[in-house]
């Protein structure tokens, strides 16, 4: 059974270790003037780990996001499997986002990746929806909050996600 | 695929790379610098007012700047022992007769003549931080195109000079550019008027020779509204023992409609620091296009930018590196959107291998008022053993909600499954290898001219092997 | 001959096959069948040399030529051919540069095969398989469909004539065209061409409208429990794998 672990974004700089198995789920719903400033290092302790981080952040008002993630994989940790996706939706024209997913590899028996993406919401979703009768800020509202469930499904472990769920649903 | 059994490449490569001629320098400003020696460069140059107030007040400007805190290591870098400006031959030629035999030879070593023979509109070579060689040809001259080397550009067309120089890279961008804006000489200048398209790569070779010499060069490309150019750099340096400092800035100014592309084709030999500016600015519906390939020199750092200031400017960036023992190549791109609609791809692949240490540095920023802007960003890195390196620094900027910023990046060695499926067609692990990794790098590779594209594959071909654990 | 003696075999700790045995002389079509997680893959990866397949006991050889410790490229230079079920794709490699390079590897030790002339060999070659000159030019096995995958496996064979082929489900998912054209492939190049010897892995019996199996094996739970001619087909198909004893059809 993974692992999960939910991502704090109120600590400036932190160190998370991986030496088993883990999935980490971050998510920030920004809004009015909120901001998180983070940098998160990810560091492989163990060989022959799977690491998986999900980060997804949506941003309305005048919210911020600058992030930076870093996973580490040192010499001797060989047989790793580590892959970062961010994800950020930005719903405002106050909003802004600066993000740096690095990678530090030390070791090639390793499979590494990270993925990002940063836009607004899919118009041909808002569109589709839309032609269901639904008004434009119904629409997003929706999109969004679809946006934070489909981030709380990602954990798996139902004490961790009541967490989340508490925190989120419907914020 | 090969032409040549790969033990004779070895020695070819030792004599067409590695040498230098014994020619006595004509001018020598000594090692180090101060406002003296600026002064000096100067008078050798002819220089007027306006131009050695420029120089002398980029010097102010590299005396005050740091070091940058990023990026590789360059505490070992002894600017004070580095000879800023040496002149080889008095004379600029325009005919291959007139060229001292020495340097002849040094430029038929470098494929010089062959190159001519081919295909290419013109050729400007660089010698000891000086054109010596230059040759336009008469169709050329005709369309309006310029191309000269900077210093007699200067001499020529002073409005043109003045009217874009420093505009892409001030001296106050880095301690670098500083540096260059205070020493350069030679380089290319290249000016295509309006309309005009030049379907034939145009090229330049310049190689390093002194110990300790410092290569400055100042290029600037202005091509004028809907015309198109493709610009073609390759450099080599023979191998010393003490350090080498090659910082060029590379100005690049696409005007409305038109297109450029800059291939570059770095091998420098493994002593020399490579620490350059290039940035392009593109305006509405332009296109810019930088081809980056470093395979060699100690370190570089060198980050081509593109600046997207016109609407629907689209501009991409392939960036190739390949590092070995003790090189570290720090290598990537900078995508500003300040308008409407622009778009931008950053393609990079780096390979390191022996202790070698790759970095790919981005930087992709939107700016608020971009809307609809998209970029895209794809780096893959290949490590091929466990005493190498590669890291990835993508910074990412968004402050336009409606535009997209999408970026994927992976690191893994050569896969296993691909290797076995080659060899169980009877290719050795050597040659399974090397084709496994040419294909890596083939999405940047077949935008080379083919000539290149075969010198590539070769030069990768001879550095994978002994790589083969 | 190309002979499997006895050979047991370990992947993860678990023994996949036990003590199979079974040869193919030149020019002969042998056929192998046998349920899904019989043991036939782990079979084609052995013979094939990867990794991760430990050869416990037994002897693989071909012609006389022990191949148990041999790479991978090694037995295919002593002329083991396999056309593997998922054929991999390797991005940025032209097919045509792969194969010339890996026929100069089998038979270019007097004379390479230039561009053009191996250009001709392969068109040929490819237009006898119904094969579009497109698909040539892509990068090695890259966004083809499965079918075109497999027709790719077997032009790589016509080109490079082997002695022994293995052939891993080569019919599964291709039309009665396709499998019309490869299957004559398959006869000429045991018969007139080269005298390769054959084994086939399949589940389908439409294999006996093209071929004259000389010898059918059934494998299940990794070994080898009934075998014969080519008759076993039709029995297998019409009681399936279920009984293991010939009796008891």
């Amino acid at each position: 059974m993974k692992s999960y672990k939910i991502i704090d974004f109120t600590k400036e700089e932190q160190d998370l270790d991986i030496y088993k198995d883990v999935v980490f789920v971050g998510l920030f719903v920004g809004r009015k003037e909120q901001f998180i400033k983070s940098k998160i290092n990810f560091i492989v302790k163990k060989p022959g780990t799977i690491a998986e981080i999900f980060i997804r952040a949506i941003l309305f008002d005048s919210s911020r996001i600058k992030l930076d993630c870093n996973i580490f994989v040192p010499k001797g940790m060989t047989k790793t499997d580590a892959y970062l996706q961010i994800r950020v939706l930005e719903l405002s024209p106050y909003a802004k986002t600066i993000v740096t997913p690095a990678l530090e590899i030390c070791e090639n028996d390793v499979k590494c990746g990270h993925a990002l993406t940063i836009s607004q919401p899919d118009p041909i979703q808002i569109d589709y929806l839309k032609s269901r009768g639904i008004n434009q800020a119904e629409a997003i509202d929706l999109i969004s909050q679809g946006f934070i469930n489909s981030t709380i499904d990602l954990i798996e472990d139902d004490k961790i996600k009541l967490e989340l769920i508490k925190k989120y649903s419907n914020a | 695929m090969a032409t040549k059994p790969i033990s004779e490449i070895n020695t070819d490569y030792k004599d067409k790379y590695g040498f230098n001629d014994n020619l006595e320098n004509v001018i020598d400003t000594g090692s180090g610098l101060n406002e003296d020696i600026i002064r000096k460069i100067c008078t050798y140059k002819n220089n007027d007012q306006w131009l050695k107030e420029k120089r002398l007040a980029a010097y102010k400007i590299f005396k005050s700047k740091h070091l940058p805190l990023w990026g590789a290591d360059l505490s070992e870098i002894d600017l004070d022992s580095i000879h800023y400006f040496v002149r080889a031959s008095k004379k600029q030629s325009k005919k291959w007769e007139d060229v001292p035999e020495t340097i002849k030879n040094t430029f038929t070593k470098l494929g010089i003549p062959q190159a001519e023979r081919k295909f290419l509109a013109g050729v400007s070579t660089q010698y000891e931080s000086e054109v010596i060689y230059h040759k336009l040809k008469e169709h050329w001259n005709k369309l309006g195109i310029i191309f000269e080397d900077t210093d007699s550009a200067y001499q020529k067309y002073p409005e043109l000079f003045k009217k874009y120089f420093g505009k892409a890279v001030p001296a106050t961008d880095n301690k670098f550019a500083a540096l260059n804006t205070a020493v350069w000489s030679g380089g290319s200048f290249i000016y295509v008027p309006k309309g005009v398209k030049i379907d034939i790569p145009l090229q330049t070779y310049f190689r390093i020779n002194l110990k300790n010499m410092g290569q400055f060069e100042r290029t600037l490309i202005i091509a004028d509204e809907g015309s198109s150019i493709h610009y073609i750099e390759g450099c080599t340096a023979p191998m010393y023992s003490s350090d080498s400092l090659h910082s060029a800035v590379v100005e690049v100014f696409v005007e409305k409609e038109a297109r450029v592309r800059y291939t570059t084709i770095q091998n420098w030999s493994t002593n020399v620091y490579n620490l350059v500016t290039k940035r392009s600015i593109v305006k509405e519906n332009g296109i810019m296009e930088w081809i980056d390939c470093n395979l060699g020199s100690k370190i570089t750092m060198k980050y081509p930018s593109i600046y997207l200031v016109g609407k629907k400017a689209h501009g991409e960036v392939l960036s190739m590196a390949l590092a070995g023992q003790n090189q570290h190549l720090d290598a990537g791109s900078k995508m500003v959107h300040s308008a409407p609609n622009t778009s931008s791809i950053i393609t990079s692949k780096s390979i390191c291998k022996n202790g070698g240490r790759t970095s790919y540095r981005g930087l992709v920023s939107i700016l608020k008022g971009a809307t609809g802007a998209k970029s895209k960003v794809n780096c893959d890195a290949m490590i091929l053993d466990d005493i190498s390196r590669t890291d990835t620094y993508p910074t990412n900027i968004c402050d336009e909600e409606s535009a997209t910023i999408a970026h994927e990046a992976t690191v893994s060695k050569v896969d296993e499954d691909q290797l076995a499926y080659l060899m169980s067609r009877g290719l050795s692990k050597e040659e399974a290898n090397s084709l496994i990794i040419s294909g890596f790098i083939e999405p940047i590779v077949k935008d080379l001219p083919m000539e290149y594209a075969m010198e590539m594959n070769l030069l990768i071909k001879m550095n994978m092997e002994g790589s083969v654990g | 001959m190309l002979k499997i003696d006895k050979l047991t075999v370990q992947s993860s700790d678990k023994l996949i096959l036990k003590d199979v045995s079974l040869s193919v002389k030149p020019g002969e079509i042998h056929v192998l069948m046998g349920p899904n997680g019989s043991g036939k893959s782990t079979l084609v990866k052995t013979l094939c040399g990867l990794p991760d397949y430990d050869i416990k006991s037994g002897k693989i050889s071909l012609n006389g030529k022990l191949l148990n410790d041999l790479s991978i490229d090694e037995r295919s230079k002593l002329g083991l051919f396999i056309a593997f079920q998922y054929p991999l794709e390797v991005p940025g490699v032209s097919f045509r540069n792969f194969l010339r390079l890996a026929y100069n590897t089998h038979y270019g030790k007097d004379k390479q095969l230039s561009p053009a002339a191996f250009a001709t060999l392969l068109n040929e070659a490819s237009e006898e398989l119904e094969i579009s000159v497109k698909l040539l030019d892509r990068d090695l096995n890259f966004n083809l469909s499965g079918g075109e995958k497999k027709k790719m496996e077997i032009l790589q064979m016509m080109i490079l004539k082997p002695k022994y082929a293995i052939l891993d489900e080569i019919d599964s998912g291709l039309d009665i065209d396709a499998n019309k054209i490869i299957y004559k492939a398959v006869h000429d190049l045991s018969t007139r061409i080269q005298n390769t010897g054959f084994l086939i892995i399949t589940h389908y019996e439409r294999i006996l409208d093209y071929l004259n199996p000389n010898f059918v094996y059934v494998i299940k739970s990794g070994e080898i429990v009934d075998s014969g001619g080519k008759n076993l087909i039709n029995n297998i198909l019409k009681y399936g794998y279920k009984t293991n004893k010939r009796n008891q059809y």
